[in-house]
């Protein structure tokens, strides 16, 4: 454990009026969401509410129709750079067939200015270590989320977003995902799924989109 | 470094996945030595036609060589969303591209510039003249690449989208082309290397160095939407 695990993250996300567009149809009209750090959000709805986009537009992938999307330090200056507080993990495992897996990590390492000697012990941490020198051509789709996983534990920053991240997980997969998501969460992380099924181990605030109402349970 | 480190990071993997296992680096390369293989059955083995055309028939087959690899310059990234997360790094995409542009060229071009010797050989170019051709095509090949990368950005969306980013590529390399077979034929004729129209190559690669990464970013980031 090396100290800069420790720290925590003190950033804020906050999202005012914001309007989704896909072609001409609007997903979601007047959205806003304010997140605190440690606050773990499912995004639920039915297939094509926009789930997707929500999480795209905010990884600064799909620009808005209207509204805003702050990022802040607890200080209260704005952060304008997506990729200094954001991982986005998509549907699509970004793993090519024809590298090992060890080097591909060790490629995202150097590509956010992780250490490399954590690329070893994350592999252990999200039970790729037998992996380690497998073609990412012959990883399951479980292994492949697995991969992913170890991505944003390297590049360690305050915010994930999460395009259903357990449906390729088997049982065990999806208690380690749980305490991912639990410890990232204890440190002050902000979590944004989109999911269907709840999340496992820790409990979320629900937001429904597509019946244009927000409510709170769990 | 850790900018260094970054665009380093993405250079090497670049060579790696190219020369991996489907890679598919040696495709320009045996593209490039076929081409000039046949070119004495096409054009007659007579020394002194081939002597003639030899040297701006290595441009030709250079630059169609370099358009057979470009369709996947980004198209794999941004299938399986390694596209995404690059754009999260905190690395200016620009740089991210241009480190893409030379890792494909160290992958596909090295080869091919490799053994284009030979191939100047086949097509009868005089001895002397056959090492500071090939360094040319060498500087033109780069100039290639970056100009060609802004047309392979513009088609990452498009399925089978080669001949949309030919379509686009081979206008923009005509000045390259053009200024690469003149310096090619000063120098046949016995003229100095740095003749007029190498020195306009050089000043074209240049210009492209600066512009190229610049405008593949902005074309490859519209897919990401």
């Amino acid at each position: 454990m090396t100290a800069e695990r420790h720290q925590q993250h003190d950033v804020r996300l906050q999202i005012a009026g914001l309007a989704l567009q896909r072609g001409f149809r609007r997903l979601v009209t007047d959205f806003d969401l304010t997140c605190a750090p440690g606050d773990i959000i499912a995004l639920q709805g039915p297939n094509g509410s926009g789930k997707t986009t929500l999480l795209r537009a905010l990884a600064g992938f799909h620009t808005p129709a209207s509204g805003r999307i702050t990022l802040s330090r607890a200080q209260g200056d704005e952060i304008e750079e997506q990729g200094e507080v954001l991982s986005f993990l998509g549907h699509q495992d970004p793993i090519k067939a024809g590298e090992k897996l060890i080097d591909q990590l060790r490629f995202w390492a150097d590509l956010c200015g992780a250490s490399r000697d954590r690329v070893t012990e994350t592999l252990a941490r999200v039970g790729l270590t037998k992996q380690a020198d497998l073609q990412g051509g012959v990883l399951s789709a479980g292994q492949r989320k697995r991969a992913a996983l170890a991505r944003l534990l390297l590049e360690d920053r305050a915010i994930w977003l999460l395009d259903e991240p357990a449906s390729p997980l088997d049982q065990e997969g999806r208690a380690l995902l749980g305490t991912l998501l639990d410890q990232h969460a204890r440190r002050g992380g902000i979590i944004l799924a989109a999911v269907h099924d709840p999340l496992p181990g820790v409990t979320a605030r629900v937001l429904n989109l597509g019946t244009h109402e927000s409510e709170v349970a769990a | 470094m850790s900018l260094l480190r970054a665009c380093l990071a993405i250079l090497k993997r670049e060579v790696r996945l190219g020369w991996g296992a489907g890679g598919g680096a040696l495709l320009s390369a045996s593209f490039f030595a076929g081409s000039v293989m046949v070119a004495p059955f096409g054009l007659g083995p007579a020394p002194d036609t081939l002597g003639k055309i030899g040297p701006g028939y290595l441009w030709l087959a250079l630059t169609l060589a370099s358009l057979v690899s470009l369709e996947r310059l980004f198209q794999a990234d941004l299938e399986d969303g390694t596209l995404d997360q690059m754009l999260l790094s905190p690395v200016p995409h620009s740089l991210q591209v241009l480190s893409k542009i030379l890792g494909q060229w160290l992958a596909i071009a090295a080869p091919l510039l490799a053994i284009s010797p030979i191939a100047a050989l086949l097509v009868r170019v005089e001895p002397e003249v056959i090492l500071p051709l090939c360094a040319q095509l060498a500087v033109g090949s780069i100039g290639l690449f970056l100009i060609g990368a802004i047309g392979a950005a513009l088609g990452a969306s498009v399925r089978r989208g080669g001949l949309l980013v030919a379509l686009v590529v081979l206008p923009l390399y005509a000045p390259s082309v053009i200024f690469g077979a003149s310096a090619a034929a000063a120098l046949a004729t016995g003229g100095d290397f740095f003749s007029q129209p190498f020195l306009f190559l050089c000043a074209l690669v240049l210009a492209a160095l600066a512009f190229a990464p610049v405008a593949a970013a902005a074309a490859v980031r519209l897919h990401v939407d």
